[in-house]
């Protein structure tokens, strides 16, 4: 315990110098902003950074990244709830019970509590870092492929009725995502499936594209017809505060989230897409009130933005102690502390003490600055419905069209981020749930590739799957998650018919 | 009357200057900021290579010169697109021995021709591949490893950064020249691979990135291809020296302009380059990302790429990697 207050001491010497707090401050502020904007993202911004990076010192550099990178996990709820579209694809889950909150004129508590949720997810994931980091990810290491394929299965039968109100709806529009999600070379052949010889999907759909358009492009279509609406008061302080009952019900909620966002932090390759359905949908299967969620239930708000952030937290614990980055924005980090010959690894803890107790306390000022910036910020933020929406689509168009764009300088991106807003838009019409799409397109690579990954390791042998402990645990709770209602509605049904008739 | 003199004239001179514009255009290069294309998402080797080499180059040339990165499709689309761009110089590539040796030869709807519709300006890199095994694998050195292999069953995996990758092409030369069995385990990139790698779901991996985990100990080193030993691995021996001849796979990376680009353009990125490659600091980033600096003239670099592309058409038929 000495030991873990010495080493935040080292740490803070370096987070409070001048030079720290404001790169910390400058990568902050623009994560936010990109995380706000729908499209733009923080893998972008940290890109065009990198160069910058060359001339300033390491640590001061991977402060500022990171900031930009956790940063811009606070700011992509915000249009998801204010205007029922995400600024980041994990924020689309956000859409779900946020924006009914802010149709029932309570944009403000949501707004502040995901704001506080977001500060409880970061400090939990930055604490898992600090205290163990290194047997964390000796842990992700014994994650391989049947153990993957197990915990995404799990993950899939158990988030697939987060739609909406219809079951057959919602799995429905997950058969779609998972199919969506096949689009692209497959890994483990070399070959391409369904991309018609356009070279623009030879790498599948783009998550952003089809995320911003479903869920984003999809709204500005359909609220053309929308009459205006929202009341245009100005904010007080005393509408953002939540009421008791939210708040008992949101602390807990927001603990799960957490933990499930660790979790997928921990392991490359999961991410912030897959931890905040996985949060949602469990809110929504032990809440005692189910059917509110979709309707403005509080826990479906923070549940997942606390998952986000500590995803945005942990992930850095494989990067760190193992050199494992585990998304794209890990790998740009990675090598911007390479090029200043920094080689992150088992020994990094030891080696490089004050970088990384300088980052883990600059992780909590930033964290800290966030969410005193973005307090005061829900005023604004709410003001930006009265804006009347003939200007305020077009611009979230652009920005979605820019930000689709910015990814690969791809015009053919554009194309699909359309083509996707009709696809959404046409889903609305007939009251097809969106977040059930997303939940397959995202989990399909993954689940595929790792199932015949697993096949190919151990030569074809299926048994693989129940050997391997942890698979095997997921395997069992995966069938249970299945087997469970059936038992129940058959013994539901017995105890109603009463004794059978001749 | 009046009127039509007045249009002719401005006619005349909007003519002159045009063409006097675009001649001096020629002359005056460069004017405008120089891009350069990487065809790959950030955060891999071309990018790093890129970025490094952009803030020198936009100081001898005096234009800004940025990155843009283009990923698909394993570096095809945005090099295709490239090949088709304008010859004015402001659009340069990053060529590699992916999009311009192996490629060609494994995608059967390729936009461009490597050799004809290329202007190379000069090879930056040329990076050996390290045998990397994991501390599982109970092998410390080349010789124990190739026993091992000759006789396991069922036959090692090992990891590749995906099918048709320059990884997986050097391990199967490794494969037939060394004469064993193995099943390759294709993964999403370098990094899956060398993850994977570490934690023991595969036995080697035969990649460029390896040396930060090598030299962590998360991963041993048994071999380099080549002619050398590596500096940064001095008691590595070559697959030659092990007794295993004919395993000479390096990976490279160089810029190329599209075909067409005038001649003295052409001399100025490569003087650009070469200039920024024997800066120190360049030197040392290099170092520190483990990759060897090769420089050279345009005409060094298109010989050897045409080399590369025969060399590596042949070895893609033997694995079969070619697509249908």
């Amino acid at each position: 315990m000495s030991d873990l207050v010495a080493n935040f001491a080292l740490g803070a010497e370096v987070a409070f110098t001048s030079s720290a707090l404001l790169y910390c401050f400058l990568g902050v502020c623009l994560g936010m902003v990109v995380g706000v904007l729908p499209g733009i993202g923080p893998l972008p911004a940290i890109a065009m950074l990198l160069p910058i990076t060359f001339y300033i010192d390491p640590t001061d550099a991977i402060i500022m990244l990171a900031g930009v990178y956790y940063g811009g996990q606070y700011g992509g709820s915000i249009a998801s709830i204010l205007l029922n579209l995400p600024g980041t694809p994990p924020a689309a889950v956000a859409c779900l019970d946020g924006y009914p909150m802010a149709r029932q004129g309570r944009a403000g508590v949501a707004l502040f509590i995901t704001a506080i949720a977001s500060l409880v997810g970061s400090l939990f994931g930055i604490l898992l870092v600090a205290i163990f980091a290194p047997i964390l990810a000796r842990f992700a290491l014994e994650f391989g492929a049947a153990e993957y394929f197990s915990l995404i299965l799990f993950a899939l039968i158990g988030t697939a009725a987060i739609g909406g109100d219809s079951f057959l709806r919602s799995v429905a529009m997950v058969a779609f995502g998972l199919l969506l999600g096949i689009v692209g070379q497959d890994i483990t052949s070399g070959q391409f499936r369904f991309t018609f010889g356009i070279p623009g999907i030879a790498d599948g759909l783009s998550l952003v594209a089809v995320a911003m358009g479903i869920f984003g492009v999809s709204e500005v279509m359909a609220s053309a017809h929308r009459p205006r609406q929202g009341n245009s008061q100005a904010l007080r302080i005393r509408d953002m505060i939540p009421t008791r009952d939210e708040i008992r019900w949101a602390g807990p909620a927001m603990g799960r989230g957490s933990l499930f966002g660790a979790v997928c932090g921990i392991l490359p390759g999961a991410g912030a897409s897959m931890a905040v359905f996985i949060a949602y949908a469990f809110e929504k299967r032990i809440s005692s009130t189910p059917e509110n969620f979709g309707r403005g239930a509080i826990e479906g708000v923070t549940a997942p933005e606390a998952a986000n952030n500590a995803t945005a937290q942990t992930a850095f614990i494989p990067t760190l102690t193992l050199g494992v980055p585990g998304d794209a924005v890990m790998a740009v980090m990675l090598g911007a502390l390479m090029i200043h010959g920094i080689n992150p690894g088992p020994g990094f803890i030891s080696e490089q003490p004050q970088m990384f107790w300088g980052l883990i306390v600059s992780f909590l000022i930033g964290n800290f600055m966030l969410v005193i910036l973005n307090i005061p910020l829900v005023g604004i933020w709410v003001r930006l419905l009265q804006i009347p929406y003939s200007i305020l689509y077009p611009v979230i168009l652009a920005l979605i069209c820019i930000g689709v764009y910015s990814i690969n300088y791809a015009v053919f991106d554009i194309f699909l981020v359309i083509a996707f807003g009709v696809v959404g838009y046409g889903m609305k019409m007939l009251g097809f749930p969106p977040a059930p799409l997303l939940l397959g397109f995202i989990l399909s690579p993954m689940l595929e590739e790792n199932f015949r990954r697993a096949l190919l390791l151990s030569r074809g042998d299926w048994s693989t799957f129940l050997t391997q402990p942890i698979s095997a645990v997921f395997v069992i709770a995966s069938a249970l998650l299945l087997l469970l209602p059936v038992y129940t509605a058959m013994r539901q049904r017995r105890s109603q018919d009463g004794p059978v008739d001749i | 009357m009046k009127r039509a003199v007045q249009v002719s004239t401005c006619a005349a001179l909007a003519l002159t200057t045009a063409v006097a514009g675009s001649v001096s255009a020629q002359e005056d290069w460069p004017t405008q900021p120089i891009r350069i294309i990487v065809p790959y998402a950030a955060g891999g080797n071309n990018d790093r290579i890129a970025r490094t080499l952009s803030e020198p180059m936009s100081q001898t040339l005096g234009v800004p010169v940025v990155v843009e990165n283009r990923g698909g499709a394993g570096g095809t689309v945005a090099t295709g697109e490239v090949a088709n761009a304008d010859a004015d110089g402001y659009t340069v590539v990053m060529c590699e021995i992916g999009t311009m040796a192996i490629n060609p030869h494994v995608y059967s709807n390729l936009t461009y021709d490597p050799v004809a519709d290329f202007e190379p300006v000069v090879q930056i890199t040329s990076v050996p591949l390290v045998l990397g095994v994991g501390p599982q694998l109970g092998v410390t050195t080349i010789e124990d490893f190739l026993s091992m292999v000759r006789t396991a069953d069922p036959e090692i995996a090992y990891a590749s950064s995906g099918v048709g990758s320059a990884q997986h092409l050097a391990f199967e030369q490794l494969r037939s020249q060394a004469g064993f069995e193995a099943l390759q385990i294709p993964y999403n990139g370098a990094a899956p691979a060398r993850t994977a790698l570490i934690s023991g779901e595969v036995g080697a991996f035969l990649d460029g990135t390896l040396i930060p985990s090598i030299q962590n100990g998360e991963v041993t080193a048994l071999a380099v291809t080549g002619d050398e030993r590596l500096e940064t691995l001095p008691d590595v021996p070559t697959f030659a020296e092990a007794g295993v001849e004919g395993v000479d796979f390096t990976s490279w990376h160089g810029f190329c302009v599209p075909d067409g680009t005038d001649d003295g353009v052409v001399s100025a990125l490569n003087e650009a380059v070469n200039a920024a490659i024997s800066q120190d600091n360049v030197q040392d980033s290099f170092d520190a990302l483990n990759i060897g600096l090769v420089g050279g003239s345009p005409d060094e670099f298109r010989s050897f790429i045409e080399s590369q592309y025969d060399t590596l058409g042949t070895l893609v038929e033997e694995t079969g990697a070619a697509q249908q």
